[in-house]
């Protein structure tokens, strides 16, 4: 996948956020990624970095939330999550095949933590602070 | 001053989507059915949609698009088939994207048009993220490729509406096994349609094109579309 490009796309979206707020900067970005989205957390965790350099996301922490996929059960009657490696649509507790996906497409930013301009003073963080 | 925290949840790839969902709209309203195909490079897109454009334009109005990284090989094949082609060079992005498919169909008037295809970039993976307007998804997997494909790239499976088996006339040539592949695709992708097809022999096309022109009559909603409610 092009995490570099999808981390572009975030990067975007989260300028038009601080716009929209009147905010002066990101200092934490979350993330939900579906285990299903395509996405590599990994990957998109190595793009952050030269992604956000030079923009008001630069030295922002990014927090990524892992939705598991989940299947409805007919048999089960009941939601059932899917094991992170197994990308069969089959239930892990009855092995009955299961209908679409409810959950685990995500790619969406969820919430973002932002400093407005009077808050300019003090340390800010240098680099990506790992989560 | 304490920081504080918005609460954004938006889809990252929210502009893709919105203009796809807008593309979809233009395309009902103008009557035109439109129809993607993924697949990894090499799988037979070209052929089989060369074929299909040269069959159902004896009876019907059909154009198309592909997306290639470079070259116009792809659209003069397709333009054999005496419909209209046009080509779309994406240079080094890996799929096509809904911004793409507005900016190639710009001045073309689609309201005559039963048919639009779009082949998307051979590619297995990066495709499946990207929602292009299509009324219908095809995936395709030709029998050198091996019955566990859909295993190993299950999320291009799961988002396409149907399965096509190309180059089913060389199935024993490369020992494919049919049954597993089968199974394979129910397990990533339960209940979806699958077609066996080869474009060399003609076998299984008159059952696609039935297949096309039920999905048209009908009109169904994509599992995206009412997925899209739900996640």
């Amino acid at each position: 996948m092009h995490e570099l490009s999808i981390a572009n796309d975030l990067v975007e979206l989260v300028e038009a956020e601080l716009v929209r707020a009147g905010a002066a900067r990101a200092t934490r970005v979350t993330v939900r990624l579906g285990a299903w989205c395509g996405v590599v957390p990994q990957l998109l965790r190595s793009a952050f970095a030269p992604a956000v350099a030079g923009t008001r996301l630069q030295g922002a922490a990014l927090v990524l939330e892992v939705v598991p996929a989940v299947i409805w059960c007919e048999n089960c009657d009941a939601e059932q999550a899917l094991h992170p490696a197994v990308y069969i649509m089959r239930c892990p507790r009855c092995g009955q095949r299961a209908g679409p996906l409810i959950r685990g497409r995500e790619l969406e930013v969820a919430c973002v933590e932002v400093l407005d301009a009077a808050a300019n003073f003090g340390s800010s963080p240098e680099g990506v602070e790992e989560q | 001053m304490q920081p504080r925290i918005l609460e954004v949840r938006q889809k990252v790839l929210k502009n893709n989507d919105t203009l796809a969902r807008q593309m979809r709209d233009g395309f009902r309203a103008a009557g035109v059915f439109v129809v993607s195909l993924v697949s990894s490079p090499g799988a037979g897109k070209t052929t089989l949609l060369r074929e299909t454009l040269r069959l159902l334009n004896q009876s019907h109005r059909v154009a198309a698009l592909v997306g290639d990284l470079a070259t116009e090989n792809d659209a003069r094949r397709l333009a054999e088939s005496g419909a209209p082609v046009r080509q779309i060079i994406t240079g080094t992005v890996c799929h096509l994207e809904a911004a793409m498919v507005e900016s190639a169909l710009k001045e073309w008037n689609l309201g005559p048009l039963d048919y639009l295809f779009i082949e998307n970039v051979g590619n297995l993976v990066c495709p499946a993220s990207y929602d292009l307007g299509e009324d219908l998804r095809i995936v395709l997997l030709s029998t050198p490729e091996g019955e566990d494909k859909p295993l190993k790239y299950p999320t291009i499976f799961n988002t396409a509406d149907v399965a096509i088996i190309t180059k089913s006339d060389l199935s024993d040539a490369v020992d494919f096994d049919r049954a597993a592949a089968l199974c394979n695709i129910q397990d990533v992708r339960p209940s979806m349609r699958v077609l066996e097809v080869s474009t060399k022999t003609g076998a299984g096309m008159p059952q696609w094109l039935e297949l096309l022109e039920d999905a048209r009559r009908t009109r169904a909603p994509r599992p995206e579309e009412a997925a899209a409610h739900v996640v």
